[in-house]
């Protein structure tokens, strides 16, 4: 009993380790994708913020200064292009690391407790994960973005 | 000496079959299912199943969950607390195993009260003892703090999704 409490708990610190990484390793490629597909990104960036705009602030709206904001956002997506690109050119290699230390404790921490229902597609995750977070760190610090 | 063998249709639940104290240990067939043997010199023998208390109930769950909260972020990245670890089983039941049984059982999900174990032919009928143990508890303690982990949990989730989008418009202004 007490071994497979320790298995559950194993299982909840490689979880964890998991989560962090394969967000890391999302943010990667979303940010690689910013760089190619930059006029979806651009669509969902300001459908959010019109949406959480309209919901939580909508009193904002009636700000100029804030209006002033929104459209000059509005304007095209140039703007972005060049934040997200410096966003992620200085986040790429921070989040590569972070993305790869954590999928790989991870992995050790699966490695240890016996076979669950997620372990195995877990651990083919990770290594997916890790392999995408060093292609497309080396993509974000090489490729140019689009205009 | 008499044999029984035990099948078991895999699933989620954290359970622990035991006969006469010795834990069994369940190995996948070619069929992918789960199947352990026993042999005893007994004709009849106690099979117990039970599942491991809820992580939020079990001893010192307080300070291992302050200890998750904080290395998960505000709890963000700590993986979610199953609902039917909330559920308790305590099943026990004798099974005649003189005549070398095969019993073929699966876990029903998890309702309040429900029934746990049920045989998949009328064979393991025959043997399996479908007495007044075998149900589930809900763990009322156990339900409360998983509730109020999830709350917290979303509102957490909420608040960090609104100050990302705050950090990307003020990144946005400063870059226009």
């Amino acid at each position: 009993m007490k071994e497979l409490l320790l298995h559950r708990r194993i299982n909840r610190v490689g979880g964890l380790l998991f989560n962090i990484g394969i967000t890391a390793a999302a943010l990667l490629v979303i940010g690689f994708l910013s760089f190619v597909f930059i006029v979806g990104i651009w669509l969902i960036v300001v459908l959010l913020l019109l949406f959480f705009v309209l919901i939580t602030l909508g009193a904002a709206l009636l700000n100029p200064e804030f209006k002033a904001v929104l459209d000059s956002i509005t304007q095209g997506p140039a703007n972005l292009v060049a934040f997200f690109a410096s966003l992620f050119r200085q986040a790429a290699i921070p989040l590569c690391a972070v993305s790869c230390l954590f999928l790989i404790a991870s992995l050790i921490f699966f490695f240890t407790i016996p076979k669950n229902s997620t372990k195995t597609a877990k651990i083919i995750i990770s290594f997916i994960g890790i392999v995408a977070s060093i292609l497309f760190m080396i993509l974000i610090l090489v490729i140019k973005p689009a205009q | 000496m008499n044999k029984l063998t035990l099948t078991l249709i895999p699933n989620k639940i954290n359970y622990v079959f035991s006969i006469e104290g010795k834990i069994l240990k369940f190995k996948k067939n070619k069929k992918g299912l789960l199947e352990t043997t026993f042999e005893s010199e007994k004709p009849e023998i106690k099979l117990d199943v039970q599942t491991l208390p809820s992580e939020l109930v079990e001893e010192k769950a307080g300070l291992h969950f302050i200890i998750f909260f904080f290395l998960s972020v505000l709890n963000i990245f700590n993986p979610s607390y199953p609902k039917r670890d909330i559920f308790e089983v305590n099943y026990s039941g004798n099974i005649n195993i003189s005549e070398n049984p095969k019993v073929f059982l699966t876990f029903i999900r998890p309702i309040d009260s429900g029934k746990v174990l049920k045989p998949q032919n009328e064979n393991s009928a025959i043997y399996f003892a479908d007495n007044e143990s075998n149900i589930y508890v809900l763990n009322k303690k156990a339900k409360r703090r998983r509730t109020i982990v999830n709350v917290f949990k979303a509102l957490t989730m909420i608040a960090t999704i609104i100050a990302l989008i705050a950090l990307l418009i003020i990144g946005l202004i400063q870059n226009i």
